[in-house]
């Protein structure tokens, strides 16, 4: 049974439609053949025994209280025969001596009693299939009365009427029949043929089996991938959902994703993206979850025709802290080789120094050197972030390559901050604060950076102060892409991270510019470090 | 659309049980709850007739049925024109029934059988007699068996209304059981019980076969001798009369009427008439009407009847299939 399932899809359904076709003509024609067959029989009964009932009542056939001769019988039946559907007469008299026979030879001839024999005594009348004579036929049996006062039972007749001609007709039945039944099951092989090839083409070709799997592998192909995937159709509802999408959206297993609504996740951002921008591949970034999500929107379409959307979630949250690492370990580099190039310069300064055998200008260079490094400790000693420490170090040495007074301020305070979210995000703020005051004061004579940082109350303060060029447009600043050098692309983006990892953080941040002077102040809540000073301020 | 199905089927449930409180209630307490009528498939005068309308009487005086009950005289066929009469009526309609009820259907003269009916009671029986001129030199039964067994063209034998009736198939059968050759049998049919009477007396016949009823008069008077009889017990009137029994001869045969109704009628409705019947036929009316005919009680129950008729069914199958075949 196994075996014989495993076949083609076109194979299956060619053979249950052809099967099932068959089966209803064939039974239908059974039954009406049958139907047919017998009803033939039930004439052919009632035939006889109408037939033998006539000619049993035919006042001709007795004389007085007997029957005429044989020869006016015979006369009698044949004409009755020849005007009348039925194949043979046999007139018996009560004797059982034979009067009319369809072989002459009978005539005369003596037949016991047997069958007939219910006729003969009791006047019955009735009908039996016999092939007594001749060949197989039905035979109507009925008696013949003589007599006017007193009847008298003076005989018996027998109508026949060939099986074979019954046969016969069911055969012409049959033959027109299987005919039409050729035709019919003929008609459902081209049908089942072209529905087979129908959905065939609806399936692409595939087997069941074949688009189960694909949809297996789709689903596990799906669900392996970190990015979240979201079909949705224009209404919004979603019509496939992967398992990191459900992460992202926090939508529970157990929940009928028919039932949700894309808008309800991703609304204002998506309508608006939406309606913006043309069609095509469109992309937003938004927080869900505390996740930094990138979400991008392909248009989907069937048929030529714009049928919903397919949204996809790429969390950027590890992009951006590792982007953010390397932002620090590239600016650690330049810094190190900035202060390489420094020490070398000093080297070369201290070996001219040895062959014009100025000692003491030697030891002053050593002397500064050394205040140098001791002025780093002291203005840092407040800052016990070492990562913090270690970005502004290097920021130091980046100034003293660029010829920039950078100074921190020495009130500067900043605490251990332990979550990896907050610190990556400080880290591009004043890493980009920073940058951004050297890309400001860059070419200017006796330009000065000063870096702050405070920690009141649970909020941290980063100022940054520069005397540089200044801001025109102070609101305009954090916006994506504004730069105030528009020679290059893929400018113009550091203080709009600065903005972005703010309100990460939950913070805000001010840009100040006046007469020469811009300070860029962000002030963070430091809420986890402030749940712990401030626990049990009684104690 | 799986509500909806439960919905339907607990509505069909409470429409099942109010149908069927419903019934239980008016087949108690209703039935019959209209005039009842009571088929003699016959014309006025035969025994059919008398037997509707003496039941009619009994019934209406004893006061065993309360509603109105009239006879409805419906004849032709041998019976076949009132029992199709019946078949179509609704459980207020009665037919008396005889053996015809089987014997039409064997003969070819019917479709219907009887278990196209629903039989309530066998009431009455006849029992049938053979009879000879009082001239006659036939000694008894089994001198005319012996007679007709020698040459059965020697005694003509008279018959009425047709062949295949009871009196003619006792005949028959006891002739068959003998070693008669029955084929050749010769009966003279009659119009009726009173032809045949006239033609045994006038002597144009040897031996005639006909009930008591029409032959005991005659026998008393001593026009006729009645050689044998059916019964299974004494003729009251003249106990001398030897029965097939008596001579030896292990054969009875009753001329039986009954009652049936027509097909599918509830059990409450045949066990309110067995009850009905079982009453009336302990009525003293009721033996003043079987002594007026000399009818004997035969009484049987529903149940009983059912019964009978399965067993006459099979006798006179096998009768009119063996008869005449056993050399």
């Amino acid at each position: 049974m196994k075996r014989l399932l495993d076949v083609s899809l076109e194979t299956k359904i060619n053979g249950i439609l052809i099967g099932v076709m068959s089966l209803i003509i064939i039974s239908l024609s059974v039954f009406y053949l049958y139907h047919s067959g017998s009803e033939y029989y039930d004439n052919a009964r009632r035939l006889t025994l109408q037939s033998a009932k006539t000619i049993s009542f035919m006042p001709s056939l007795v004389d007085g209280d007997d029957l005429s001769d044989n020869e006016k019988i015979q006369t009698l039946t044949n004409q009755y025969i020849f005007e009348n559907d039925i194949d043979f007469v046999i007139v018996k008299n009560k004797e059982g001596t034979i009067m009319s026979h369809p072989d002459p030879e009978m005539i005369g001839t003596h037949e016991p009693f047997s069958n007939d024999a219910r006729a003969n005594i009791f006047g019955a009348y009735y009908t039996e299939e016999t092939d007594k004579y001749i060949e197989p036929a039905i035979l109507a049996i009925a008696p013949i009365y003589a007599g006017d006062e007193a009847k008298q039972l003076s005989g018996v007749v027998k109508v026949g009427y060939f099986e074979s001609k019954i046969i016969e007709r069911i055969m012409v039945k049959l033959s027109q029949l299987s005919f039409i039944v050729v035709v019919f099951i003929i008609l459902s092989f081209f049908i089942s043929r072209w529905f087979g090839k129908y959905i065939k083409s609806e399936t692409l070709g595939y087997e069941p089996k074949e688009i189960t799997m694909i949809l297996k592998n789709r689903e596990n192909i799906f669900s392996a991938l970190d990015e979240g995937i979201i079909g949705a159709d224009l209404s919004g509802r979603i019509i496939y959902l992967n398992g990191a999408a459900r992460k992202y959206l926090d939508i529970p297993e157990s929940a009928d994703w028919n039932a949700c609504n894309i808008r309800n996740h991703l609304g204002h951002d998506m309508d608006s993206v939406l309606q913006d921008s043309a069609p095509g591949i469109r992309y937003f970034e938004t927080q869900l979850n505390d996740k930094e999500i990138i979400v991008i929107i392909n248009d989907l379409y069937i048929k030529g025709e714009l049928s919903g959307h397919v949204v996809i979630l790429r969390d950027m949250t590890e992009m951006s802290e590792l982007s953010n690492k390397l932002t620090i370990v590239e600016s650690l580099f330049d810094d190190l080789r900035a202060q390489s190039h420094e020490y070398k310069n000093r080297l070369h300064l201290i070996s001219g120094l040895l062959e014009m055998e100025k000692y003491t200008a030697i030891r002053e260079v050593l002397n500064d050197e050394i205040d140098n490094l001791d002025s780093y400790q002291n203005n840092l000693h407040g800052i016990r972030e070492d990562r913090v420490k270690a970005l502004l170090i290097a920021k130091m040495n980046t100034a003293q390559e660029k010829r920039v007074n950078f100074r921190v301020d020495e009130e500067s305070r900043m605490e251990e901050i332990s979550d990896k979210v907050t610190i990556n995000a400080l880290i591009t703020i004043i890493s980009n604060l920073i940058d951004n005051a050297f890309d400001a004061v860059a070419g200017r004579k006796s330009s000065e950076i000063e870096f702050y940082t405070g920690w009141f109350d649970g909020w941290l303060e980063i100022a940054v102060k520069d005397n540089g060029s200044g801001i025109s447009d102070t609101d305009e600043v954090f916006r994506k892409g504004y730069s105030t050098k528009n020679d290059s692309p893929g400018r113009g983006y550091g203080l709009y991270n600065v903005n972005n990892n703010v309100e990460l953080l939950g913070g805000y941040i001010d840009v100040h510019s006046r007469e020469g002077r811009t300070i860029f102040t962000a002030e963070i809540p430091m809420a986890q470090e402030r749940g712990e000073d401030d626990e049990d301020p009684y104690s | 659309m799986k509500s909806r199905m439960k919905f339907l089927s607990v509505i069909m449930l409470a429409l099942v049980l109010v149908l069927s409180a419903c019934g239980n209630g008016s087949a108690e307490s209703d039935y019959p709850s209209k005039n009842v009528e009571i088929v003699a498939p016959a014309t006025p005068g035969g025994g059919w007739d008398a037997t509707a309308r003496a039941l009619q009487n009994v019934l209406d005086e004893e006061g065993l049925v309360e509603q109105n009950m009239n006879v409805v005289n419906k004849p032709g066929g041998g019976g076949e024109v009132g029992w199709q009469y019946l078949k179509g009526k609704d459980s207020h309609s009665l037919s008396i029934n005889s053996s015809l009820v089987i014997a039409n259907n064997l003969l070819g003269q019917s479709d219907l059988t009887y278990e196209d009916f629903t039989p309530l009671a066998v009431l009455a029986t006849e029992w049938i007699s053979v009879a000879v001129p009082s001239d006659s030199d036939i000694e008894d039964g089994v001198d005319m068996l012996e007679r007709l067994k020698e040459d059965p063209k020697s005694l003509k034998i008279a018959v009425g209304p047709a062949l295949g009736n009871n009196d003619h198939l006792s005949f028959v059968r006891v002739a068959d059981e003998y070693g008669v050759d029955v084929s050749q049998l010769e009966f003279m049919i009659y119009e009726s019980g009173g032809d045949v009477l006239t033609a045994l007396l006038g002597g144009h016949v040897d031996v005639a076969t006909l009930s008591i009823s029409e032959s005991l008069e005659q026998h008393l008077s001593g026009n006729l001798d009645i050689i044998a009889t059916t019964a299974d017990e004494p003729i009251p009137e003249d106990e001398s009369i030897e029965s097939w029994q008596d001579q030896g001869i292990d054969f009875t045969f009753p001329h039986w009427r009954g009652i049936m109704g027509p097909p599918d009628m509830t059990e409450e409705e045949i066990a309110y008439w067995d009850e009905t019947f079982s009453e009336m036929v302990e009525s003293e009316e009721w033996q003043k009407v079987l002594d007026n005919n000399g009818w004997q009680d035969y009484y049987m129950n529903s149940e009983e009847t059912k019964a009978f008729l399965d067993e006459q069914n099979e006798m006179y199958e096998d009768l009119m299939k063996t008869a005449g075949l056993t050399e």
